[in-house]
């Protein structure tokens, strides 16, 4: 779409004086010129000059030279100027244009040749108004450039009085079509259904009117139509059955002419065609159609305008579909994009929804266990102490109870030692006693001393005794430690699980943490885990959601150290209050780094670095974490970068704002 | 696997004191005969004894492995008195082939059927099977079934290896011990297996590396025994000392009423290579206790099953690869050792060095018994019989008694050191179980080895003559 | 020359326990703990010092640091531990791990927690035995922690020296 010619612009504009002289120019070569322009001149008279140029150029130039006159009309011989030149016509038609007034002149091409391959870029340009066969009868050259002259002041000048002249001699901008069907198609549709009704009538004599309630069926669909019927009054719409029901194709008024198109096809008709109100109507069987036409032979001008009018109007009405067929598409289209969008977006919702019911679940069975647990563990941790006080008495009245009882005492209270420690003392001893495996069994009772390990080896029923208790001590020492343990998992198991309500004032973020990190001591126990605490003031907040928010970042942070990571994981745990309304939490891991690409998208549910596969914590675990944060009125940050991930979690000392309410 | 695996590292053992004397000893010992002029001993006798006095230190001392010393006497022998000598001395020597042939010496060829045949019967569970099938008569009395535990110990010992015999015995008996009271039952149990095995292993040539040593000593000098024919001399010695082993631990150790099953399933391998094996080590043994009808060599009977079952592919190169050479190479030596004494004029010497001939024979006949029994409690017994062997033959030159009878006798005499866990290998296996103290076995050895060891001295003689064995 | 154990183990009651189950062997072989990686490898360097045969490892899957895995894949190519038996001891069982320690540590057992004496020593045994057979070792002096029977199978290939 290069160089389109843009008429509207130019209207008025040059010399935009009512009477500025016109001026057409015939571009031909003397003597041909001469005789163009007389004949031109000669359908010109009072209205425009006419000038020749033997060539484009010389045009040109006189465009330049006389800037005050306006050109409507351009005549322009094929034939070149001259033999060396081979402007093609589309050339020099550029040309022409190079001058403003000369690009708004309509151009007419003289050709005396039979066959024009040098149009193409004029015509798609719409420079080229008409192709003139040269020579060409008397007169004819004078008729168009009249006709020419017209329509284009009309268009351009429509105030000038030259126009007004020339359209005041015919009545009309144009002028009047001489043939039957182009006057015709100029008057209205009623008009023309008038004047073949009334050709009709002429033929066959008063046809009677027929007047249908609306609703009446006028033409069925898959039925033969061997009539027409014309419409002098009221609506008729054409309807199509389909399988998405009854198609509306077109909705006529009065004076239309309904049947037509079939009858003109000789086939059954393709709609109903039912009257929307009262109508007026004049049945035409096709035998009467046939003998009106065949004795008066102008009303088939008539009936030829009738037809072209109404394939015109339902033409339009099929573009004007299409177009709306078009637009329905993309809105459309538009539609169902948004839905699965939304699709989608419920999907993810539905996810996040059954993790946290998992979760939830999760909790409760924790909660569960942690309730069974408590009384047994309770009872073993009170039992392991029993088991000692017991003894020591039944130590008291051993014959060396003293002894015995001294082993036991010591043996469980034994403070840990590392087991290098642990093997130095055993080499003093062995190198004491000189026997490794004697040494072994002593050392094992708890016997260090050299000179009470010779004593006891050499009194072996004292050493098997003293074995014996140490044995005893030992146990009952792992006994404890291991309720303990026991016991203070199942706490953490019901701080955990704590069922979700109001939030709980006065929280210490430090306790959460803890607890947090002893539940998941087995998962974290290949890491070094190191804390920075700061001074944190108590807060508002659910401590349950808390703990599952550092449960899933622990677990986020421990996965990056998982695999790949060189030396030791090293998660680091650092709290401070950046200002009296917030606290901070910062857990930073120096595992492999997130991807920067992927960044973006960590907090977005169910993304997860691990191959799509979901498991605990991760996927929605930091989605989860952030719709903690967020339900808390906090903010959470993640920046990475190779051997150092940390993620930020800020809250506010006051807790979650008072009308939230965060649902898990 | 991964590519980069753990290389097994040879560590040399640490010498003990022992082992670092003797290896000092043994190597003064033999310059000492080289750089010192010894009277009425010609070069090639002082060679010998130095090459001798070596052989007695590093045997003794063990300062170096037994076979290697067995090996280390061949190659002097042949660099010091062959016809390659390094340096040669007047008179003529004997070609080193000689030295090496040793090591293919028709006893050797002898014990390497038996030792065919013993793998053999290891590889298809016959000995298993059979002590299982042998026992069931003796179920019921723990006393009695100790004599049959004894005798089936003794029976397989005489064409097994003791150690082997001893293994086999242990890994049935051990979960009975287990179900047996901690205590002098145990030990008892424990106790009968290595002294039946040691025992039994004096009953047939084949039985023990000392009777091929003596064997191959005596057809050295000519005087060889038939299979058949070791079997009379010795059989009679071995059933009365087993006899009196079983009275004595069942005095000592077993109570008539202890809880003692020893029943075992039987479960002989039924595949033809089983039967073929089967099939060709009875012919074997048929073969060997009926010299005397057919007259081909032990040796040479014993080789057939070599080649049988080589070519039938009951057994393979890998049964070869396993079998027991270095006692074949301890045996080679002490053989080689002989000839070297003999063919060095050193027995001469030797014989020459004390006046046997004014000590009573019966006197003498007990020394020598208990030299043997003595060192052989405190080392190897083929060891013993290696030194004591050539020494006793060179000796019994100039006594009024058959020498067969003396070499046999010392051979017989070195199964009967057997008072130390350190005696022999069947010993160390018992002591290892846990369940023999060191005190047990040396009262049992002293006094069964004492038994075996006055009977062997003073009736073995008497009796052998009396049948006319000799 | 003794047969050694090695318990490789970070937590004190657990080794305590796994100890007090082998205390029947303690006469026999020499045991020896560790609760890190680090005091693993000096217990190793002392038990090659002493002249003594490391034959057998229970290993703990997790340890702090490093995993129980990865330390006997590196001692399946340390000389000193030449034809040891690897037990992975664990209440943990990770599939990628446990495929690891066979595939490159030839891990030779896996033990379950809460394991029973009975069956601890039976394997321990059996591993020894194993070991025994593997590297050669004269197994007379060992024969109290070993499976009599595959034992004195060698010994009887000795014959009579």
């Amino acid at each position: 779409m290069n160089e389109v010619f843009d008429r509207a612009g130019h209207a008025g504009s040059g010399a935009g004086d009512r009477l500025a002289p016109l001026c057409v120019l015939v571009v031909a070569p003397e003597p041909l010129a001469a005789s163009i322009a007389e004949e031109v001149a000669r359908g010109l008279t009072d209205i425009a000059e006419v000038v020749c140029a033997d060539d484009v150029a010389a045009a040109g130039a006189l465009a330049i030279a006389h800037p005050e006159r306006v050109v409507p009309l351009v005549f322009m011989t094929a034939s070149p100027v001259s033999l060396e030149s081979s402007d093609s016509i589309d050339a020099r038609i550029a040309t022409l244009d190079a001058q403003p007034v000369l690009r708004r002149a309509s151009v007419l091409l003289l050709t005396d040749r039979a066959l024009h391959d040098d149009l193409s870029r004029s015509v798609d340009r719409d420079r080229l108004h008409a192709v003139i066969r040269i020579p060409c009868s008397p007169g004819v050259l004078a008729w168009h450039a009249r006709a020419q002259a017209a329509r284009w002041l009309s268009a351009h000048r429509p105030t000038d009085p030259r126009t007004l002249a020339l359209v005041a001699t015919d009545a009309r901008p144009v002028a009047q079509p001489e043939s039957d069907l182009l006057r015709l198609l100029e008057l209205d549709t009623q008009e023309v259904a008038t004047q073949l009704l009334a050709g009709i009538e002429r033929v066959l004599g008063p046809r009677p009117r027929l007047v249908l309630p609306a609703g009446t069926r006028l033409i069925h669909e898959g039925v033969d139509v061997d009539a027409v019927l014309v419409v002098l009054r009221g609506r008729v719409a054409l309807d199509h059955a389909s399988a998405a029901g009854d198609l509306r194709l077109h909705h006529d008024s009065t004076g239309s002419v309904v049947g037509l198109l079939s009858l003109a096809q000789q086939q059954r008709a393709f709609f109903t065609a039912r009257a929307t109100t009262e109508v007026e109507v004049v049945h035409l069987s096709f035998e009467q159609l046939d003998r009106a036409l065949s004795v008066d032979a102008s009303l088939g001008a008539a009936m030829a305008a009738v037809s072209i009018r109404a394939l015109a109007k339902r033409l339009r009405r099929a573009d004007q579909l299409q177009v709306e067929k078009t637009q329905l598409n993309h809105a459309l289209e538009r539609e169902r994009r948004q839905l699965s969008e939304t699709l989608h977006q419920l999907e993810q919702a539905r996810l996040e929804l059954v993790e946290q019911a998992r979760y939830a679940t999760l909790g409760e069975m924790a909660a569960g266990i942690a309730h069974e647990l408590n009384n047994p563990v309770a009872a073993m941790l009170r039992a392991t102490t029993y088991v000692g006080e017991d003894l020591e008495r039944v130590l008291a009245s051993h014959p060396q109870g003293r002894l015995a009882s001294e082993i036991f005492a010591t043996e469980r209270d034994r403070a840990p030692r590392t087991t290098r420690e642990e093997r130095a003392a055993r080499r003093r001893l062995e190198a004491a006693l000189g026997d490794l495996a004697l040494a072994q069994r002593l050392f094992d009772a708890g016997i260090e001393d050299p000179d009470r390990a010779r004593a006891l080896a050499a009194d072996p029923p004292s050493l098997d005794l003293v074995e014996a208790v140490a044995g005893i001590g030992s146990a009952v020492r792992n006994l404890e430690v291991a309720s303990r343990r026991m016991c203070e998992l199942v706490t953490s198991l019901r701080a955990y699980s704590r069922p979700k309500g109001e939030p709980v004032a006065g929280v210490d973020l430090h306790a959460g943490l803890e607890d947090t990190l002893r539940l998941m001591a087995h998962r974290l126990r290949d890491v070094e885990i190191q804390r920075s605490y700061g001074d944190l003031p108590a807060i508002r907040c659910h401590p349950g959601e808390l703990e599952q928010l550092w449960t899933n970042l622990l677990v986020n942070a421990h996965d990056a150290l998982g695999d790949g990571a060189e030396g030791h994981g090293r998660i680091e745990l650092m709290t401070d209050a950046p200002d009296a309304g917030h606290v901070r939490v910062q857990i930073r891991d120096n595992g492999r780094g997130i991807d920067p690409d992927i960044l973006p998208r960590v907090f977005e549910p169910r993304f997860t670095t691990k191959q799509g596969a979901v498991r605990y914590g991760l996927g929605l675990g930091l989605a989860i974490a952030r719709r903690i944060v967020d339900a808390h009125g906090g903010a959470i940050e993640l920046s990475s970068h190779p051997g150092c991930t940390r993620v930020t979690v800020t809250l506010p000392v006051a807790g979650p704002p008072e009308d939230e309410d965060i649902e898990t | 696997m991964s590519t980069a695996t753990a290389r097994p590292r040879v560590n040399l053992p640490r010498l003990t004191l022992v082992q670092r004397l003797g290896l000092l000893l043994g190597l003064i010992a033999f310059l000492v005969p080289l750089l010192i002029e010894i009277p009425s001993l010609e070069p090639a006798g002082r060679r010998m004894l130095a090459i001798f006095l070596l052989a007695i230190l590093f045997w003794v001392s063990e300062a170096i492995p037994l076979y290697a010393t067995a090996v280390l006497v061949i190659l002097l022998e042949v660099l010091m008195l062959s016809d390659q000598a390094l340096v040669g001395v007047a008179g003529t020597l004997p070609p080193a082939a000689s030295y090496f042939a040793a090591l293919a010496n028709p006893v050797i060829i002898l014990f390497l059927g038996g030792f065919l045949i013993a793998d053999g019967a290891r590889k298809f569970g016959l000995d298993r099977s059979l002590a299982a099938v042998m026992l069931r008569p003796f179920a019921g009395n723990a006393r009695l079934s100790l004599l049959g535990l004894m005798m089936i110990t003794a029976l397989l010992s005489m064409f097994v290896s003791n150690t082997a015999t001893t293994a086999t015995m242990f890994a049935v008996v051990i979960p009975i011990l287990a179900a047996l009271p901690k205590g002098r039952a145990r030990t008892g149990v424990a106790l009968a297996i290595p002294v039946a095995a040691n025992v039994g292993g004096i009953g047939t040539p084949v039985g023990s590396p000392p009777n091929a040593i003596a064997l191959g000593a005596l057809e050295a000098s000519g005087q060889g025994i038939s299979f058949i024919g070791w079997m009379l001399l010795a059989v009679p010695l071995m059933v009365v000392v087993l006899l009196f082993a079983w009275w004595f631990l069942t005095r000592r150790y077993i109570a008539a009423e202890t809880p003692l099953a020893l029943e075992l399933s039987a479960d002989f391998d039924r595949s033809p290579a089983a039967v073929i094996f089967y099939l060709i080590a009875g012919a074997t043994i048929l073969l060997w206790l009926t010299e005397p009808f057919h007259g081909i060599a032990s040796s040479t009977v014993g080789f057939l099953p070599v080649v049988a079952l080589l070519a039938t592919q009951v057994m393979g190169a890998d049964d070869i690869k396993r079998l027991q050479w270095p006692v074949l190479w301890l045996v080679a030596g002490g053989i080689a050792l002989g000839a070297g004494i003999g063919a060095s004029g050193l027995d001469l010497w030797l014989i020459g060095l004390v006046a046997w001939e004014a000590l009573p024979l019966t006197l003498l006949l007990l020394l020598l018994v208990g030299v043997s029994v003595g060192l052989s409690t405190v080392i190897s017994h083929s060891a013993a019989a290696n030194l004591l062997v050539p020494l006793t033959l060179s000796l019994a030159i100039g006594l009024p008694i058959d020498p067969t009878a003396v070499g046999v006798m010392v051979a017989l005499a070195c199964a009967l050191g057997m008072a130390l866990p350190i005696s022999t290998p069947p010993n160390a296996i018992a002591y290892a179980t846990g369940e023999v103290p060191t005190s047990e076995m040396i009262v049992s050895g002293v006094v069964i080895g004492g038994f075996g060891a006055l009977l062997l001295a003073l009736v073995m003689p008497s009796l052998w003559t009396a049948l006319g064995l000799l | 020359m003794k047969l050694a154990l090695l318990i490789l183990e970070d937590e004190r009651p657990v080794r305590e326990a796994l100890k007090r189950d082998l205390a029947a062997f303690a006469r026999h072989l020499r045991i020896e703990e560790a609760e890190d990686v680090p005091t693993a490898l000096e217990v190793i360097e002392e038990i090659d010092a002493a002249g003594d045969r490391l034959a057998l490892v229970l290993a703990d899957h997790r340890l702090p640091g490093t995993s129980g895995v990865d330390f006997l894949i590196d001692l399946a190519v340390d000389d000193r531990a030449f034809a040891t038996r690897k037990v992975l001891v664990t209440g943990q069982a990770d599939q990628d791990d446990t495929i690891r320690a066979i595939n490159e540590a030839g891990l030779d057992r896996y033990v379950a927690k809460p394991w029973t004496a009975d069956a601890l020593r039976e394997l321990v045994r059996d591993q020894l035995t194993e070991f025994v057979l593997a590297a050669g070792v004269d197994p007379l002096p060992h024969l109290a922690v070993l499976d009599a029977e595959r034992a004195l199978s060698i010994v009887g290939e000795r014959g009579d020296l």
